[in-house]
């Protein structure tokens, strides 16, 4: 991690040309660069900060080189990445996990490079790890340059503009909206449809006019006027249907989950008998909390 | 107003200005149809469409084939040529941004996962939502993984905004192959020399760097 980004010397790094000084300040010859001046912090940010990713910084560090993408000096070229990330940890940058993950990554090819792996006949050819860098490398330049052509493509408001007429909002909703289906499609459709019906048997699902809440106090009342004692079974009003049948018992669930009514079975498969506790037998009929329903 | 002198031509040139959108060939034979009170073959509306091309030669405004139909543009040069109009201020794009519908238009559908995959970096939800504002990209379904990720595909407002008839019609991708400069064998010795001598990021020279060969040292 020594060394300077484009051969510009970093900062402290003199100059052995003393005859020569490098720039007159103020009448005042200055023979050494100065500190922090030859890297202005915001330049490189911009520089940083303009690589799209750490394959994008990975790739122009090996076109910067000239360097054969099928034959990447994964060393060389690891090093010079962890300069890079270097300098933006020194620039305090927000270092992305992403660029720290494909350093780990081409230190994990580098050593897979040089430790030789023992022979597994089982496995067939061994994953060539340099071999997958190189084509991630290649997809993503694939796709870098797709996206500078498609950005380079004639397209609305940049290069060019929709001629139209300006139609006033308010009569725009007399315009009629041309159908995009063909008639006889459309008719030949409508046949099939009424040729299915012939087949079809109509379901009609009829919202349920009872209420839990109702029928919670309708228990309640009954249950007072029996001395707020009864059998499961009689609770039910007489001539009920199905649908009375569980509604009532849906209302007996939530009158014993708000403890407004106790179960009772004195015995084992032995009856059940639905009481009112003591406290509330007192009291006027309870209005029951409103179930959520 | 005598219906009879409607002429195809011109009429079909009121109406792609009057739409101010693409219209397409089945839009245009109901519209011209209803309003020359006869069927509107295709090849007939096809010859009008002709003569309002050649009629458009030389002219500022042109007619232009997009994915969802004919629409009239003023051509580009002349786009440029208006910019004492107004200040036109078209919206620009990010790389990031580019790169992600570039990556969408070509391996659609793709998830988000595959995108990433291939920036290697994390796509921004805003660079998603700003594509998705401009209605260039849709979630058409869902991948049967876990988490069901969303899988984007492009759409037909991107291919028009793109002048592209269809996806076909995107600029062809470029073959992995072209992007290699093919490397003789007896080049490979010199091609590590200059970069050893002169090594751009002024590092110390790696000593015996064994990558620079030809010899994938992989065992087998």
């Amino acid at each position: 991690m020594t060394g300077s980004p484009a051969g510009i010397p970093m900062e402290g790094e003199a100059i052995h040309q003393p005859e020569l000084p490098l720039a007159t300040v103020n009448g005042e010859a200055w023979l050494t660069y100065p500190d922090g001046l030859y890297i202005p912090p915001d330049a490189l940010r911009l520089l940083l900060e303009s690589f799209e990713g750490p394959l994008d910084l990975l790739w122009h560090l090996i076109r910067r080189q000239n360097l054969d993408v099928l034959n990447i000096p994964v060393a060389q070229v690891t090093e010079q990445y962890l300069h890079y990330i270097g300098m933006m940890q020194q620039m305090q940058l927000e270092l992305a996990g992403e660029y720290l993950y494909m350093v780990a990554w081409l230190a994990n090819l580098k050593a897979r490079m040089l430790i030789p792996r023992p022979v597994d006949p089982t496995e067939g050819e061994p994953e060539d790890a340099r071999a997958a860098l190189v084509q991630r490398l290649q997809e993503y330049e694939v796709i870098r340059r797709a996206a500078e052509r498609l950005d380079a493509l004639p397209r609305l408001e940049r290069d060019v503009w929709q001629a139209h007429v300006s139609v006033p909002e308010s009569v725009r909703h007399f315009l009629p909206e041309p159908p995009t289906v063909a008639l006889e499609d459309w008719l030949r459709q409508m046949a099939r449809l009424l040729d299915r019906t012939r087949w079809r048997i109509r379901h009609r699902v009829v919202k349920d006019t009872l209420s839990v809440r109702e029928c919670m106090v309708t228990l309640l009342e009954h249950l007072s006027r029996s001395s707020g004692y009864q059998r499961f079974e009689k609770l039910l009003p007489r001539g009920s249907d199905r649908t009375r049948a569980v509604v009532s018992f849906l209302a007996l669930l939530e009158l014993v989950r708000q403890s407004l009514v106790n179960l009772i079975q004195a015995t084992p498969y032995g009856p059940l008998y639905v009481q009112v506790p003591p406290s509330s037998v007192e009291e006027a009929t309870p209005v029951p909390e409103i179930p959520r329903e | 107003m005598n219906e009879l002198s409607l002429e195809p031509t011109a009429l079909l040139e009121a109406a792609l200005l009057a739409a101010g959108h693409p219209l397409d060939e089945m839009q245009l034979q109901t519209l011209l149809g209803g309003a020359l009170g006869r069927p509107v073959s295709a090849a007939e509306l096809g010859q009008w469409i002709e003569a309002l091309e050649r009629a458009y030669e030389n002219r500022g405004l042109g007619l232009k084939r997009v994915a969802g139909g004919l629409r009239l543009e003023i051509r580009s040069s002349f786009v440029q040529a208006l910019s004492a109009l107004w200040e036109p201020k078209p919206p620009r794009y990010s790389r990031a941004l580019l790169e992600t519908l570039a990556i969408i238009a070509y391996r659609q559908p793709v998830t988000r996962g595959e995108i990433e995959e291939l920036r290697g970096i994390s796509v921004a939800s805003s660079t998603l939502r700003i594509l998705e504002e401009r209605n260039w990209i849709q979630v058409v379904g869902h991948r049967e993984v876990p988490g069901r990720p969303g899988l984007y595909a492009t759409t037909r407002e991107f291919l028009d905004y793109f002048g592209l008839t269809g996806l076909s019609d995107l600029p062809p991708l470029e073959k992995l192959a072209d992007l290699i400069e093919p490397t003789p064998e007896f080049d490979l010795s010199t091609l590590s020399d200059p970069m050893v001598q002169a090594p751009l990021m002024g590092l110390p020279d790696p000593e015996g760097e064994p990558d620079a060969g030809t010899e994938h040292p992989t065992v087998g």
